[in-house]
């Protein structure tokens, strides 16, 4: 797919440069001061993967899709890949929709056919209810959905879910995220100094004051049914005003360099393809800071839109990805599998790059990677839509909470929501099991 | 492939036991009685009382009327999820962290422009002024549009502390935005109420009739005059009135255009992509003038063709604009002029479905898709279901062959039971446009094979075959299906709601209504606003 206005070579260097000089900064240690609790990302492709060359031996070797990450053998040690997740439950649409809104939700999808949706909270907001939280922003959901596909289906967008049918729009402007979490510089008012923070901190408190009251006096008015939406605005609210504050003033712990992240530059068009692997960059680098500066704890993340129909030019397939070779992805045509190995071991490249930066900054006795759980999943299992062996990989322990990584687990077939009830398990919230199964318990050999 | 045949037939229900059918017997001239009036549509269940965040296209409304000159609008907020096509859903609309993230850019923008030099020369706040008084006085003149009423003595002190804060160490000026900010950021600017009556339970307060009655046809907060007769609104004969004022008010066009935009999902018509290759250059220009084609077409239905749907579906003219020229081709009777009214050649298009914008919007990146047209006319034309797939089944779709046609690839479905079980529901239905291609352009020929556009409809009430979008149109004109499923559509959208079910006693009667009134649109929306139903409100927790 040739499109005019894409993103010269040249340009790019220099457009990633911006970003890439903050990372030597991370590599001095801050750490000690922040508190090892696990930090989450939950990263989701889509159109599932080609099994035959996903798969590592127990030994972790023979996987072509992940020798991005199992031949660097610092993440290889902090690797662990789970097999024989399935998804029985099924849902309103095809495979696409109900696992990307299934897969970290536990739930099964509702509505008609051509619109369905989340029918219950992904297990980032269950955590955000659980959780108490010293970062000034609990959780984020942001992501690259630059597509040519069509905008309309949103449901395709998110997999973050406060209720049923209530979705967390996916926030996908890089220059937006830089602008809240990063400008002006976190630590610092402005040139000017700390009477000016002490300003306007008090300033945005009393903003944020008035409107605390408008909810106070608003909320007995409501039938009890529509109240949690005002207690949603009420967390909002103290949220941002944790926000507010927390990035005007310096605080101890927190490490010089974060107070020196600027926006990247050049501007992009956030809605061309040809920019997504710079965007994918940007990105990856975005939430490597801000988990780094402690001022997210749990992520979200969609890399592409469900059923994502990228052509890749920027690996030269230039083929649309889901119509044409996800869904014709049986194993008997060589081209195809080719195709999709590629695209496979690019997405596999994205998470490697991810892991590496959170392992760049020392922690504790270890990285802010040891302090944190990527774990990638996919919404089906292999482009055609089959739900046996949804590829998950999990990068990183969570501050020591999963012993036993550099492995394979395979320990049979084992329904997708034990997968979501270890995770809120190793995030410090106990659980029997996850939405349509309270009972599943947690994944069978992740210790 | 296996697909299992699961269709939800809507079926035809009878009027029984529907009161609303006939003129209420029983008004309520200037305010309800204390006695709670029963629900007109007994089997129905009244609606609840809500709390309905403002969509994003709410609060632009609402901030053009705020201040008409400059606008600070949502342009650059996170695009919010649209159920069932609209972004209206009382349920999905929150305030998370991300949005008042946005909220929060948006109200110091609008401070921002509500407070520059000029705007202050025109406030109640010349620059001698007294601060305190006057910020107050500045925060009255702004409240009626901001919030919908005047301030409290509650807010009005509360507001003073704001603006003391906001002006400590800095300006009057920044007093005043700060002030602002917290007017902005406020859930009475943010939200609506639709609630119960304090006094007369069983019906919503007067204020939030209004607002129901504005919001749903305007998109915006009521004007003086529906204030003004705010509390006259439970008389069903005001509140029609009303409901024709206001439909013809160019917001209450704005909104119609919106509404019809929305139901058939191209309010993204502007953004969409296309990968032709060299033959088409799908440019910026061309999806611009498709969408602006659309807009400029059901406003002239709205304006002069009494807002008739059938006028929708039926009409044989388009207006084309330069950018257009490639796409029409030979379609058009007369040369293409500015977006000007052109008959369409009516052997190739006729109305709206055979607009290369809705063409266009229903159509993957470089080919068509019966699937795709077919699933979108039994959904949300016909309101009919189609089931999932089995778990399990490998999908494999037919793939591009050179030496075949689209409908000579899908035919692998009808060959199949499996398949054919689900896919008979969508492709017949979508093989009927194929004489367009995925940008709308009219052709006879794929791949060097003729096309065969005939299409067919089966478990509707209009079966049978169709040749092209026009012959689709005048199939859907007939069918009652189609005209409940349109009226299902728009009390969804009136309602925020996407359980509103086609199989009810409101939705029939209003059917009967709509079709009784030549299919107009702007009947169907004020006889809505006219039934009881439409002040009554549910006991909720």
């Amino acid at each position: 797919m040739k499109r005019s206005t894409s993103i010269s070579r040249r340009r790019l260097l220099s457009s990633i440069a911006p970003v890439a000089t903050l990372f030597p900064y991370l590599r001095r240690s801050f750490a000690d001061e922040i508190p090892p609790t696990p930090r989450l990302i939950l990263l989701m492709q889509s159109n599932g993967t080609t099994q035959s060359n996903f798969w590592p031996t127990p030994e972790f070797t023979g996987s072509s899709v992940l020798a991005p990450i199992l031949d660097d053998a610092k993440l290889r040690r902090k690797t662990t890949v789970i097999k024989g997740l399935f998804n029985g439950d099924g849902g309103a649409g095809n495979g696409h929709d109900f696992g990307f809104a299934g897969l970290w939700s536990g739930y099964k999808t509702v509505g008609p056919f051509h619109d369905p949706w989340g029918n219950g909270p992904s297990i980032d907001q269950l955590l955000k209810q659980k959780l108490s939280f010293h970062e000034p922003n609990p959780t984020l959901n942001c992501g690259v959905l630059a597509s040519a596909t069509a905008p309309f289906k949103n449901h395709r967008t998110s997999f973050s879910y406060l209720g049923p049918r209530r979705q967390i729009p996916t926030e996908t402007n890089i220059y937006k995220l830089y602008t809240t979490y990063f400008s002006p510089p976190i630590g610092q008012a402005g040139p000017d100094s700390a009477a000016s923070a002490e300003l306007r901190i008090r300033q945005n408190r009393s903003v944020l004051d008035y409107v605390r009251e408008d909810l106070r006096q608003l909320k007995p008015r409501l039938p009890a049914s529509e109240r949690p939406k005002l207690e949603i605005h009420e967390t909002a609210v103290r949220d941002l005003e944790k926000r507010l504050s927390e990035t005007l003033l310096p605080r101890s712990g927190r490490p010089d360099w974060c107070a020196r992240i600027v926006t990247p530059k050049p501007r992009l068009d956030l809605r061309l393809e040809d920019n997504v692997p710079l965007l994918m960059q940007w990105m990856f680098d975005f939430v490597a800071q801000v988990i780094s500066c402690g001022l997210v704890r749990i992520v979200t993340f969609p890399m592409g839109n469900c059923g994502e129909k990228w052509y890749f030019s920027w690996l030269g397939i230039n083929q649309n990805s889901h119509d044409t070779l996800a869904h014709a992805d049986s194993g008997d045509n060589a081209d195809v599998t080719a195709k999709l190995l590629k695209i496979n071991i690019w997405y596999a490249q994205q998470v490697a790059a991810l892991a590496r930066r959170l392992d760049e900054v020392p922690e504790g006795n270890g990285t802010v990677l040891d302090n944190t759980l990527i774990a990638w999943g996919n919404e089906i299992a292999t482009g055609p839509h089959t739900m046996d062996d949804i590829p998950v990989v999990l990068v990183g322990n969570g501050a020591g909470r999963i012993r036993n990584t550099g492995r394979l687990i395979n320990e049979g077939r084992q329904p997708y929501q034990r997968l979501g009830t270890s995770v809120l398990r190793l995030m410090g919230v106990p659980a029997d099991g996850l939405g349509e199964s309270p009972d599943c318990g947690p994944l069978v050999g992740l210790d | 492939m296996l697909f299992r045949r699961v269709i939800r037939v809507v079926l035809l229900l009878p009027l029984v036991g529907c009161t609303d059918a006939h003129p209420d017997p029983v008004s309520l001239p200037t305010a309800p009685t204390t006695v709670t009036p029963s629900y007109p549509c007994p089997e129905d269940k009244p609606p609840v009382g809500r709390l309905r965040r403002l969509s994003d296209t709410e609060v632009d409304r609402v901030m053009r009327t705020i201040s008409p000159e400059q606008t600070p609008s949502t342009g650059a907020f996170t695009p919010e999820p649209r159920v069932g096509g609209f972004d209206n859903n009382a349920n999905a609309l929150l305030v998370s962290d991300g949005k008042l993230e946005d909220y929060l850019t948006l109200a110091r923008q609008a401070a921002e422009t509500l407070t520059t030099p000029a705007q202050l020369a025109r406030s109640p706040c010349p620059p001698d002024s007294q601060p305190g008084p006057c910020a107050i006085r500045f925060a009255e003149a702004l409240s009626p549009r901001i919030f919908g009423r005047s301030l409290t003595d509650d807010e009005r002190q509360r507001l003073q502390t704001v603006f003391r804060v906001g002006a400590e160490s800095s300006t009057f000026r920044s007093g005043l935005a700060t002030m602002l900010q917290a007017m902005f950021l406020s859930p009475y600017f943010l939200y609506r109420t639709e609630l119960a009556s304090e006094d007369h339970p069983g019906v919503f307060n007067a204020t939030d009739i209004a607002s129901r009655l504005s919001f749903m046809l305007t998109g915006q907060r009521p004007d003086a005059e529906l204030s003004t007769h705010a509390s006259e609104l439970f008389d069903p004969a005001i509140r029609q009135a009303e409901a024709l004022r206001l439909l013809r008010t160019e917001a209450g066009k704005t909104q119609l255009r919106y509404f019809v935009r929305s139901w058939l999902r191209l309010t993204n018509v502007a953004m969409l992509s296309k990968e032709l290759g060299q033959h088409f250059a799908f440019t910026p220009a061309v999806r611009q003038a498709m969408s602006r084609e659309i807009d400029v077409f059901i406003d002239h239905v709205i304006t002069h063709k009494e807002s008739r749907l059938d006028e929708i579906f039926l009409a044989d003219y388009g207006f084309p604009g330069p950018a257009l020229g490639e796409t029409y081709g030979d379609d058009l009777m007369k040369p293409i002029g500015a977006f000007e009214q052109t008959p369409f050649n009516v052997e190739r298009r006729r109305g709206i479905l055979s607009y290369p914008g809705f063409l266009a919007a229903h159509a993957p990146i470089d080919l068509t898709s019966p699937v795709m047209r077919g699933a979108f006319v039994r959904g949300e034309l016909f309101c009919q279901d189609i089931s999932p797939p089995p778990l399990g089944l490998e999908i494999v779709p037919p793939a591009p062959d050179p030496t075949q046609t689209t409908r000579q690839r899908f035919s692998i479905h009808a060959a199949s039971p499996g398949c054919a079980s689900c896919h008979r529901y969508m492709d017949p239905i979508g093989f009927g446009f194929e004489n367009f291609d995925a940008v709308g352009r009219y052709r006879t020929e794929e791949n060097g094979l003729p096309i065969d556009a005939t299409g067919e409809l089966f478990e509707t009430d209009v079966d049978g075959t169709f040749v092209g979008p026009g012959g689709l149109g005048q199939k859907l004109v007939q069918s009652r299906m189609f005209a409940r499923c349109f009226v299902t559509q728009y009390v969804r959208f009136a309602e925020g709601s996407a359980d509103v079910v086609g199989e009810s006693c409101r939705i029939e009667h209003l059917t009967d209504v709509f079709i009784e009134s030549g299919f107009r649109i702007d009947t169907l929306a004020a006889t809505y606003a006219s039934k009881d139903a439409f002040t009554h409100v549910g006991i909720t927790p």
